[in-house]
């Protein structure tokens, strides 16, 4: 190798003191900023990635959410939900309908409209059998005919 | 232009590859960077930076003049290797390498930062380290000592001269003085002749001075 130490004409001092500039030691965030922006991954400071290693590395086990379904069986549910509200409608409607007069005759209400409605019928005289003009005789009805012969 | 354009895999100087990378300390992990991938690369890379990391942070610290410019420049630097790695081809030291795409690095860092430079001075001796500062004349070019540069210790003193003086200058004191490379090892980081190294050396020697008498930091 050549030796060009004839060049270094710079003062003893001014050398010793350029020497004495070296042995800087690179801050740890120097990897930490080249691991987030180059290799695409950012480290945990030693401490703290040393108490969460184990948790992270270990595999832990499938958790299993209470109320977790699938598709098939919420589909599945919900029509069988649909059936019996069906069932339970037409059900209902079979019972009312084919017992009408007693559900009406059970409400006092109906009761007094229906009786009203009897007797606010007017009938002639006339049209009336002879056993109905006795009947209404009998209940005070009064301008009956005779009966003849 | 940019110092980026400097960072291409190494020109031939027409020593085999292989001897090179058979007397290079780096060798084995570099190419282990080289033919791995994933985590194995990872943790080769990281390797690398561990071997690395100290020479670059500290020619980028004396580079840049502080800290901060010198943690992004560094960031650079080792982005830089991550990324060229591969094309690596031991036509010169590893190391050599590593201390180019440093250098560089820094200088751009410095270069950025002297659109707004920290206590308002400006880069001193000239922008063109190419130019013979010995011609210029005293008047034109003696550095203005500010209350804050005024200062007796010496080795602040020469610290100020490396943040303040063209950076390329400041690169090759640095390599020469502080890293402890020949003039070879520096025309190889440099890629030019030692003739070349030379006569950078003697102008960075002068602009040093300069700065030092400037200061009134001459006699040390």
């Amino acid at each position: 190798m050549t030796d060009f130490h004839e060049l270094d004409n710079l003062p003893p001092g001014v050398l010793e003191e350029l020497r004495s500039l070296g042995g800087e030691v690179a801050p740890p965030e120097l990897w930490d900023r080249l691991s987030l922006n180059a290799l695409g991954q950012a480290e945990a400071p030693g401490e703290l990635w040393e108490r969460v290693r184990p948790s992270v590395e270990s595999p832990a086990p499938p958790i299993r959410r209470p109320f977790a379904f699938s598709a098939s069986q919420i589909i599945a549910s919900a029509a069988a939900v649909i059936l019996f509200v069906g069932v339970l409608f037409f059900a209902s409607e079979r019972t009312t309908s084919s017992q009408p007069l007693t559900a009406d005759v059970h409400s006092s209400d109906l009761r007094e409209v229906y009786r009203a409605r009897v007797f606010a019928v007017e009938v002639a005289p006339e049209s009336l059998s002879g056993v109905g003009r006795h009947l209404a005789g009998l209940m005070g009805a009064s301008g009956l005919p005779e009966e003849t012969g | 232009m940019s110092n980026s354009e400097n960072l291409e895999p190494e020109s031939s100087r027409g020593r085999p590859s292989e001897v090179l990378a058979l007397n290079d300390p780096a060798a084995a992990i570099v190419k282990r960077c080289q033919t791995t991938s994933g985590s194995d690369f990872a943790e080769a890379y990281h390797e690398l930076f561990v071997l690395f990391q100290d020479r670059v942070f500290t020619v980028c610290f004396r580079v840049t003049g502080n800290r901060d410019d010198a943690l992004d420049a560094s960031q650079e630097a080792m982005v830089a290797i991550l990324r060229r790695i591969q094309g690596f081809e031991f036509r010169s030291k590893f190391s050599s390498w590593v201390y180019r795409i440093a250098v560089n690095a820094a200088i751009d860092i410095r270069r950025r930062r002297m659109d707004a430079p920290r206590g308002g001075v400006r880069t001193l001796l000239g922008a063109d380290p190419e130019e013979d500062v010995a011609e210029r004349s005293d008047a034109r070019y003696q550095p203005e000592p500010s209350a804050e540069l005024v200062r007796t210790e010496s080795r602040e003193a020469v610290r100020e001269a490396l943040a303040r003086i063209n950076p390329k200058f400041s690169a090759l004191l640095v390599l020469r003085y502080i890293e402890g490379l020949s003039y070879e090892e520096i025309a190889e980081v440099q890629e030019c002749n030692l003739g070349t190294v030379k006569s950078r050396m003697h102008r960075a020697h002068s602009a040093l001075r300069t700065f030092l008498e400037g200061v009134g930091a001459q006699d040390i």
